[in-house]
């Protein structure tokens, strides 16, 4: 076992994390064969009725099962945040590679396009982009996506700026190695790490924003459930129907803590200098 | 000290190019154009609005051209008028609801600093003692929890169960019959949960931040310096160790700007406040572009004007930033 998942197994917190991660993507995976209802299915007899034996999480103003639709919003919101985060990463780490390996003008450009995209509030361009399109899954991930790169361009681009003129690059490139084979097998291999970490936290980041569009009804639209979809409802029944509000609330909750646990875990394994040295 | 201003206002327009340039390109993302989305979501907006959409964008003419005109009124600060009420203009509408949002984010910063900077101390202090364990153990709970999840339990709390803070708005429905005194009670009465909530994630993450720029810091040999000629305990943390570690913290108050910004738009819907990231939510609903437009680009600009100020606070306080740039 390597000296950096050694640290990560000693940290419960960390392990909490994990575990908490583990437990939420076996939940979405096995949402349709665990669920006790149809998270369409609705029942007239049941319209808002408070947690019982038949309804553990209660039901919704429709009759739905609450802890059914928890369930297949945890579909909705891990893949939300792991596709989001992945075309994020992607882009970071192309756009990183180019501005860091090439420098220069390159990198001007590389990193001004960072800057605007930094002074833009995110959330301010998630809700105009989704504005001018259709509000659906797909648009969320992507907009998510395309705009939450620029830690890991930033990143992977400190990376290569630092290491490119490293012996070993030389010596590579004297022997005829290809820019691409540079940056792929001799630099980029180096910010595996940190970008690893960047990717777990921005899932945690990406799940809050997705369950914040879809509680301002700008994200999955009913009648597909969305832990921030089933709060909208929530907030207008709350006086009376607390579980419409708590439980999904909880599940949004529980995922981020699992994700931030499980990322800043993983970051003071890889470089545990500060712990360490006091500790 | 005016050379790095200079070098910093310069780097400033590049950037707000960029920023025009996005805010421009969103706009076509729409399918067809931005009229056809329009009159097929809203069919009550027929022809009327669509031709009005046509003028305000210069539709008919190439992207680059119409880039170019719309760059044209922006940099006059023009965005147009609003499509909804009474199609007063879009600047007219942001300069009465940005002191609001800007209130509250100030205030929501105060509260951050005054909180997270004791937590981030005493944890970095005690590190691995039992406090600081609990500590990080509350922050990342504190961190991870949804923040409009978050306004909807302590509505209930303080506005519905316990009824000591009002849930809504920004006046009571008597206010104009106040003193002045008691309005601005009213105000502080109205804004506490906003202000509470918009800081509750800035608080968790900024106690960190400080938390590991004390820890450091404190590895500094100037800290061993200082300890090793005797000083007390207090001094070396206070006037040596925070002094430093707080000079990383201005920047990061800088960066956390666009977060808090993007934020109340979910707060302002909440609590029914009239701020910025309300008229962005209304417009948004109502498809009003013009207003969507203005709000998008003048929030990138607070956010580039706030990053500013932290790195102007920073040069002040740090004499290493101004030579670096000067220098450079």
């Amino acid at each position: 076992m390597s000296p950096s998942v050694r640290r990560l197994l000693r940290n419960p917190l960390a392990v909490a994390g994990a575990a908490i991660v583990g437990v939420m993507a076996a939940l979405a995976l096995l949402a349709p064969v665990i669920a006790p209802y149809d998270p369409y299915a609705t029942n007239v007899d049941a319209i808002l009725a408070p947690p019982s034996a038949a309804h553990w999480m209660g039901t919704d103003r429709l009759g739905r099962d609450v802890l059914t639709r928890i369930l297949y919003g945890a579909r909705v919101s891990l893949s939300v945040g792991f596709v989001a985060v992945g075309i994020a990463t992607v882009i970071g780490i192309l756009l990183g590679s180019i501005a860091g390996f090439y420098g220069r003008w390159v990198d001007s450009i590389v990193m001004r396009l960072v800057d605007v995209m930094l002074a833009i509030p995110t959330f301010f361009l998630v809700l105009a982009v989704i504005a001018f399109l259709e509000p659906n899954i797909v648009n969320v991930m992507a907009v998510i996506g395309l705009t939450s790169w620029m830690g890991v361009t930033r990143l992977v681009r400190g990376e290569l700026l630092s290491l490119r003129q490293r012996e070993y690059v030389l010596a590579a490139r004297a022997l005829g190695a290809s820019d691409t084979r540079l940056i792929g097998v001799h630099l980029l291999p180096n910010g595996f790490a940190p970008v690893l970490v960047a990717a777990v936290l921005g899932v945690a980041e990406a799940i809050l924003v997705e369950s914040a569009l879809s509680f301002l009804g700008l994200g999955v639209q009913p009648p597909f459930a969305s832990w921030g979809n089933i709060l909208t409802a929530g907030k207008d029944h709350i006086e009376f129907a607390w579980w419409l509000s708590l439980y999904p609330g909880l599940a949004i909750w529980i995922t981020v803590l699992g994700f931030n646990l499980f990322g800043e875990g993983l970051r003071d394994a890889i470089d545990p200098r500060q712990d360490a040295e006091q500790g | 000290m005016l050379f790095y201003l200079a070098k910093r206002l310069l780097w400033m327009i590049p950037v707000l190019l960029g920023i025009t340039i996005i805010s421009f390109g969103v706009m076509h993302l729409a399918p067809g154009d931005i009229t056809t989305l329009e009159t097929s979501l809203n069919p009550r907006s027929g022809q009327e609005a669509r031709e009005q959409l046509r003028e305000a964008y210069n539709l008919d003419e190439p992207i680059p051209v119409q880039y170019g005109l719309w760059l044209k009124r922006v940099v006059q600060l023009d965005f147009g008028n609003s499509f909804s009420g009474a199609n007063r203009p879009v600047l007219d509408k942001l300069a009465e609801r940005i002191p609001v949002t800007l209130t509250i984010n100030i205030a929501a910063m105060v509260l951050i600093l005054a909180v997270a900077i004791p937590i981030g101390v005493i944890s970095a202090v005690r590190q691995n003692s039992l406090v600081d364990r609990t500590l990080t153990v509350i922050v990342f709970l504190a961190f991870a929890i949804p923040g409009f999840w978050l306004a909807l339990l302590l509505m209930v709390a303080f506005g519905v169960q316990l009824g000591w803070l009002p849930v809504s708005g920004l006046t009571s429905y008597n206010f104009q019959s106040m003193g002045p005194l008691e309005q601005l009670a009213d105000y502080a009465r109205h804004l506490i949960l906003p202000v509470v909530v918009s800081a509750f994630a800035g608080i968790a993450g900024f106690s960190r931040y400080v938390r590991s720029s004390m820890l450091e810091v404190i590895r500094q040999d100037y800290i061993l310096t200082a300890r090793a000629k005797g000083l007390p305990e207090r001094t070396v943390v206070y006037r040596h160790a925070l002094r430093n570690a707080l000079l990383p913290v201005i920047t990061l108050l800088g960066l956390s700007v666009p977060g808090l910004i993007g934020g109340s738009v979910i707060f302002e819907t909440i609590f029914g406040i009239p701020g910025m990231g309300k008229l962005m939510f209304d417009a948004i609903m109502s498809r009003d572009y013009p207003v969507v437009m203005g709000t998008l680009v003048i929030t990138a600009v607070l956010t580039l004007l706030g990053n500013l100020l932290a790195d102007l606070a920073l040069a002040w306080a740090d004499p290493r930033v101004r030579r670096g740039f000067a220098s450079s």
